[in-house]
């Protein structure tokens, strides 16, 4: 036997018992994966199949398909009569403004508070109790909160007319007399807009400690020496927050952004309980989950139509994502790479 | 809070009153023991109610302290309840019996019965041994619902569910000068004076009490007297000029603030049955003895507004919902499900048993007749004899128009109506958009 083969059975022997070990790790890493086949894979999978297939009960209980009808269901979806917003596109609005109207001022009043409780030069008291109390609402299941919203709006006798009563807003006299109160309250929950700012708020006010905390974690991983040295040579508080402290929290502003925007792409809990029935605040407030519901359990249950909305969904969200990526990138770092690029270039030359 | 504590500790007292009736009547059970549990699927606890304090103190079973019913024979009721809202019982119960599960009896309400009826989920009530002669006593329009496409009857209801106008006494006689249920008839006997009546018990009032709680209320009369069914033969989506009408008519009230502005079902309808913001409201007969007392903020005449109801015929003859018990394709157990469903749907004396201690009016006309002809009368209508009224009205009911569809149809309709009645849409575009909802929640339904 020559030297090199017995190297390469002494190898194969090594990599034999390391293989037999590794074997345990796989097996114990196996139920997740098993789990997520069963409960992610397979369902998403079999949602690209359906978006594509014509099946459905009908209102009387009948079965039809599943049959491969191409893109049938996607063109249904995008048909409307004649200048009405096809549904569809109306969804992912409605729920594209709730997700706006709540991430601004919650990214906004998120970095104030961030700053604020990260700030060298002064410390705010009672700064655990602070954070607590700000992060408190998250703890609470949405579907309470937007239950307790809910009763705060009603009509005609809910505290929000209360209040606007007593303000004198509404006429406090014609208020007061029950049977006359419909005469002037506020529809808060008919009106389109009142309930997506209603929603929205709820959502701020749900998340806005989550994404602080995630914030201050971002701003304390930051490289002290780089402050005490902004300090050193003068610089002010803003200064130091714009210039060093916003930069460098780009990789958590990125992720802060993509995941509220998944999740936000998703709203379910919240406008969905919000709904009166019969409301024609709806066509304002429903969001794209809702509708992928409302296609299943309302009426016929039409499993390809709502399997193409669950498609479009993945499909918006993976774009935004991607744009958000984009406009987020190191611009500094990926200049720098292509001077490199461009120098290597011309030292080959 | 305390509102709902009076509702709980009203019904507790009925039901307190109905138990102890319950140990004057008996009957054979001769139902052999299969050890399964016996399922039922219903979307609120009043037939679990029933069963406890009408069936099982009847036949001999038991109730234990922690609420499981025991029947005679040792099998055990297991019943399941999903709540209503925006369509949620119809989707559990589907998803049950698409996935073959073991039920024995399912509830249904007017709403949607067809759906059912027609569909392979349900039995022929035949199959489990009750011949139709059995069924004969029972109220034509209930097995009319109830029968598929092919004439068999597969659902069996134990009530008869048809309308009257409720009306306080007190506020009419103060605001209206009404001292009699024939002179109220006389200011509500059709729509237009049912109008002129709603203006002049606002102005009388200055606004503090309506004529009715909201306009929903009214389309409980207005759906049942339509002269088409929301979708036809060939699946075409039908708005007739009652619907159109109807438009218009809630948009006066809303104009004209006739109404009290509290939605069906919402906490304030429930409320102002308790209170003096409404004069009146639109009910059947589970309505009144169900809805009506538990609201009343009372339970014996003086308290609350108990005992100063009463009932006329009002501007049209209607229905309001009624509940059909059916078997289930996956039944188990004939013998028991055929017990249940004579015991409250098809023999007199039991079926007048519970007709009294409850004061539902049963779908058994011989039993009804025997109990006014005894001489009948109810404490919280002012001692007012209301059946005879409802057996004027069962007649002249007419379930052409009901659909599979109504109830979803009903609530995209609505939500057409608010804009309609808000002044946020014309006429034109409201029922186009109607049409357009309809088309997106049943995709075979074309509209016209």
């Amino acid at each position: 036997m020559s030297q090199a083969t017995q190297v390469t059975a002494r190898r194969s022997r090594l990599s034999r018992s390391r293989l037999e070990k590794t074997y345990w790790g796989y097996l114990f890493i196996a139920p997740f994966f098993l789990v997520y086949a069963i409960f992610q894979l397979y369902p998403l999978g079999n949602t690209f199949y359906l978006a594509f297939q014509k099946y459905m009960i009908t209102g009387t209980n009948k079965v039809i398909g599943p049959n491969p009808v191409g893109f049938n269901n996607f063109a249904a979806l995008f048909k409307a009569s004649s200048g009405a917003t096809p549904k569809v596109v109306q969804v992912f609005i409605n729920t594209g403004i709730m997700w706006i109207i709540n991430f601004i001022p919650q990214m906004l009043i998120a970095l104030l508070l961030a700053k604020w409780f990260t700030d060298t030069r002064f410390t705010i008291r009672g700064q655990g109790a602070i954070k607590v109390m700000v992060y408190m609402p998250n703890i609470i299941t949405a579907a309470s909160i937007s239950m307790l919203f809910y009763a705060l709006f009603a009509f005609p006798q809910g505290p929000a007319n209360s209040i606007l009563a007593s303000l004198g807003v509404i006429d406090k006299e014609i208020y007061l007399n029950s049977g006359i109160a419909a005469t002037v309250a506020f529809r808060f929950l008919e009106d389109g807009w009142a309930v997506r700012l209603i929603v929205a708020f709820i959502n701020f006010w749900m998340w806005y400690g989550n994404t602080m905390i995630v914030l201050v974690a971002g701003i304390l991983g930051v490289n002290p020496s780089l402050f005490e040295a902004a300090q050193v040579d003068g610089a002010s508080s803003n200064q130091i927050f714009h210039r060093i402290t916003i930069p460098l929290l780009r990789p958590i502003l990125l992720y802060t952004l993509v995941t509220s925007l998944i999740g936000g792409m998703q709203m379910y809990d919240i406008p969905a309980m919000m709904q009166q029935q019969g409301s024609k605040a709806k066509d304002m407030t429903q969001t794209v989950t809702m509708y992928i519901q409302e296609l299943v359990f309302e009426g016929t249950k039409d499993y390809g139509r709502s399997a193409a909305v669950s498609v479009l969904l993945f499909l918006v969200t993976a774009v935004f994502s991607v744009i958000l990526f984009y406009i987020m990138r190191d611009k500094e770092a990926s200049r720098q790479r292509k001077m490199m690029r461009a120098a290597r270039k011309e030292a080959k030359l | 809070m305390k509102k709902i504590l009076s509702l709980v500790l009203a019904l507790a007292l009925l039901l307190g009153c109905a138990s102890a009736l319950a140990e004057g009547f008996t009957t054979d059970f001769d139902v052999p023991a299969t050890g399964e549990k016996f399922v039922i699927y219903a979307w609120n606890d009043e037939f679990l109610g029933m069963l406890k304090n009408y069936y099982i103190p009847a036949v001999g079973g038991t109730v234990a302290d922690d609420g499981t019913v025991t029947f005679p024979n040792g099998d055990v009721l297991e019943f399941v309840i999903n709540p209503n809202d925006n369509g949620n019982y119809q989707a559990k119960l589907d998803q049950a019996l698409q996935n073959e599960q073991h039920i024995d009896l399912f509830l249904m309400e007017a709403d949607y019965a067809l759906k059912y009826v027609n569909s392979e989920y349900t039995r022929p009530i035949e199959s489990v041994g009750i011949t139709a002669e059995e069924m004969a006593g029972q109220y034509e329009y209930t097995r009319q619902v109830a029968t598929d496409e092919n004439g068999v009857i597969k659902g069996s209801s134990w009530q008869a569910a048809p309308g009257l106008f409720m009306y306080r006494a007190s506020l009419a006689k103060k605001y209206l000068g009404v001292n009699s249920p024939e002179e109220m008839q006389e200011k509500v006997k059709d729509w237009d004076s049912w109008l002129a009546t709603a203006r002049e018990v606002k102005e009388k009032s200055e606004g503090a009490t309506k004529l009715i709680p909201s306009n929903g209320d009214v389309w409980q009369v207005v759906r049942t007297v339509r002269s088409t069914p929301w979708v036809d033969e060939s699946l075409t989506l039908k708005i007739d000029d009652q619907v159109k009408w109807y438009f218009d008519f809630a948009k006066t009230l809303r104009e004209e603030n006739l109404t009290a502005e509290a939605n069906p079902w919402s906490e304030g309808w429930n409320a102002c049955m308790g209170n003096d913001s409404v004069m009146g409201l639109f009910f059947s007969t589970w309505g009144i003895q169900w809805t009506m007392v538990g609201n009343s903020g009372g339970s014996a005449p003086g308290e609350g507004t108990y005992g100063d109801w009463r009932a006329v015929k009002g501007p049209q003859p209607y229905y309001w919902g009624g509940t059909w018990l059916a078997v289930s394709k996956f039944c188990t157990n004939d013998a028991l499900a055929a017990d249940i469903i004579r015991f409250f749907t098809t023999e007199e004396d039991s079926m007048k048993y519970y007709c009294l201690g409850s004061k539902d009016y049963v779908n058994n006309d011989a039993a009804v007749k025997s109990i006014i002809d005894d001489g009948f009368s109810f404490d919280f209508l002012g001692g007012q004899d209301h059946y005879s009224l409802f057996r004027e009205v069962l007649p002249l009911i007419d379930v052409s128009t009901m659909s599979a569809y109504d109830q979803n149809i009903n609530s995209a309709m609505d939500t057409q109506v608010n804009y309609y009645i808000a002044g946020e849409k014309d006429l034109d575009t409201a029922l186009a958009d109607f049409a357009a909802a309809v088309v997106d929640l049943y995709p075979e339904i074309t509209a016209e």
